[in-house]
């Protein structure tokens, strides 16, 4: 069963995955050499961030841009929740490090483009796609994956990818080591 | 400035131009923004007759360029990123233990499940393991697990040098650790059968030996060959030679060819010539000595020989103990080492 909580409110119980998101959008737009006019790393309100840049030059960058959040995010998340979930999984000590479980999960769950970088990675990914850039054409069914997982987030599939990566992979990774 | 339908307007002037037009009825294109590329779009800075680069369509000075292309991270985020930087190093830091203590646990499980097992770095390194993580239970079982290994082990290479005393010591502390292991169990009974056996005392041997059928790693046939020496070294002590050379003679052929079953019917046949007298038995038993190997390297072998010898020339039946005390430390210090 699956109960619904407003997008706002979730975003403010996971906070530090907004900032991260928003803040991995820019750092690209920063590596990319892309002009940022205006950035907000959180607010209470839809969207809960939001960074306003000039349109790339090329449509790596719109890529980079786009799916950067999905890259740091998810990184942040394993490395906040692999030390915590080692000693829990393997020793079955729990070590009360769950403020790092709820911080990487938050992250997490944040991963996942929003339908804005969706929209901007399909327009642009199919107009790349039209000149022949093999990227272009990678990233449509790349887009539309993003696009299925953020209207599944109606039925938390962003806080079920964020404990996947957060809990899940960890769990995988050690199991596979003990093997 | 706007160009409105090719007049040059202001800002106000604009307005009032587009509301003199009925509602929803404005031209599309009427209203064009008028750029001049000499006026930074953002600070507004005059450059003169200098026109500034394009970005996004918009005329921007040089130091508005930059602080666009290198939009700062307000100090909050950064103070944020480096709460979360730090948090986690000393989430790793403070963890660090519990990989040292993962990699250590791994390393021993592989030792010990390797083809080649190495129980010494096994037990080494899971006594690491639970330095490491001194909460862990399984890693206290697999500490456990790796010292019951390494002393099974050691217990092997005790038996291989003929020291059944240390190798049941030590099967039976591996045996302590692991008391699910019936194998373990049996396999220390059973070195402690082949101690009781070097001490002459059959009789607890084949309780021993009898004890461990059934759960020993050892095969079967092995340990039904040393009940039947067990047998019949119990049936001598009873001084009943008969079952003694029944025993022996059952071992015989059970084993085969075999020089140390051949022995014991030979030593058989002689405690039934001192008994009985009878010619037969003393010639059966000279003549399986006669064809046994004589290994000058085996200095037991020889003292069993010697034995055998003086039982059929005295017609006395005495136990190793007697004979090493009297006729063997007289005519062979260097014989045996007990």
């Amino acid at each position: 069963m699956f109960f619904i909580i407003p997008g706002p409110v979730i975003a403010a119980v996971t906070f530090p995955g907004v900032i991260v998101h928003e803040a991995a959008h820019l750092l690209f737009c920063r590596l990319r050499k892309v002009a940022v006019f205006d950035a907000c790393f959180f607010r209470f309100g839809n969207p809960a961030g939001y960074v306003v840049h000039e349109p790339p030059k090329d449509f790596t960058s719109t890529l980079l841009i786009c799916m950067g959040p999905f890259l740091l995010n998810t990184l942040l998340c394993v490395a906040i929740c692999f030390p915590v979930m080692l000693p829990r999984e393997v020793f079955g000590v729990h070590n009360g490090n769950l403020l790092m479980l709820w911080l990487g999960i938050s992250i997490g769950m944040h991963a996942i483009p929003s339908t804005g970088d969706v929209s901007t990675l399909w327009h642009e990914g199919w107009a790349a796609a039209k000149r022949g850039n093999p990227l272009g054409i990678l990233s449509l069914p790349l887009a539309g994956l993003i696009a299925l997982v953020n209207a599944g987030r109606i039925i938390w599939l962003d806080a079920i990818y964020g404990a996947a990566v957060g809990i899940g992979l960890p769990m995988l990774l050690l199991n596979w080591l003990s093997a | 400035m706007f160009d409105v339908g090719g007049k040059i307007l202001c800002d106000a002037c604009c307005t009032r131009e587009v509301e003199s037009y009925p509602a929803g009825d404005v031209p599309k294109g009427l209203v064009q923004p008028i750029v001049d590329t000499t006026v930074c779009a953002v600070c507004g800075t005059d450059s003169g007759s200098l026109e500034l680069q394009s970005v996004a369509g918009h005329p921007v000075c040089d130091a508005c360029s930059q602080r666009l292309l290198h939009y700062p991270l307000p100090l909050w985020v950064k103070a944020a990123s480096l709460l979360v930087a730090v948090l986690i190093v000393v989430s790793l830091a403070t963890n660090w233990r519990f990989f040292q203590g993962f990699f250590e646990a791994r390393s021993a499980i592989r030792c010990l499940k390797s083809d080649r097992p190495d129980y010494v770095k096994a037990d080494s390194l899971a006594k690491a393991a639970a330095r490491h993580v001194p909460e862990s239970a399984a890693v206290r079982d697999l500490t456990v697990t790796a010292q019951a290994h390494l002393a099974y082990f050691r217990g092997l290479q005790a038996a291989d040098k003929g020291d059944f005393k240390l190798a049941a010591e030590l099967t039976d502390q591996a045996s302590q650790a692991m008391p699910q292991d019936s194998a373990l169990r049996a396999d220390a009974l059973i070195y402690k059968g082949l101690d009781a056996m070097q001490q002459d005392h059959s009789a607890a041997a084949l309780e021993f030996f009898r004890k461990a059928r059934g759960d020993s790693n050892m095969p079967p046939k092995a340990l039904d060959a040393l009940i039947l020496r067990a047998e019949g070294g119990a049936a001598f002590d009873a001084k009943d030679y008969r079952a003694f050379l029944d025993k022996a003679l059952a071992l015989e052929q059970f084993q085969g060819e075999d020089a140390n079953s051949r022995a014991q019917v030979a030593s058989a046949l002689a405690c039934m010539y001192a008994q009985s007298g009878q010619e037969s038995y003393r010639t059966q038993a000279l003549q399986i000595l006669d064809a046994l190997p004589k290994d000058g390297d085996d200095p037991r072998g020889d003292e069993y020989r010697q034995r055998i010898l003086h039982r059929i020339n005295t017609r006395t039946i005495i136990t190793r103990k007697q004979y090493l005390a009297t006729v063997g430390a007289a005519s062979q210090p260097a014989a045996s080492k007990e």
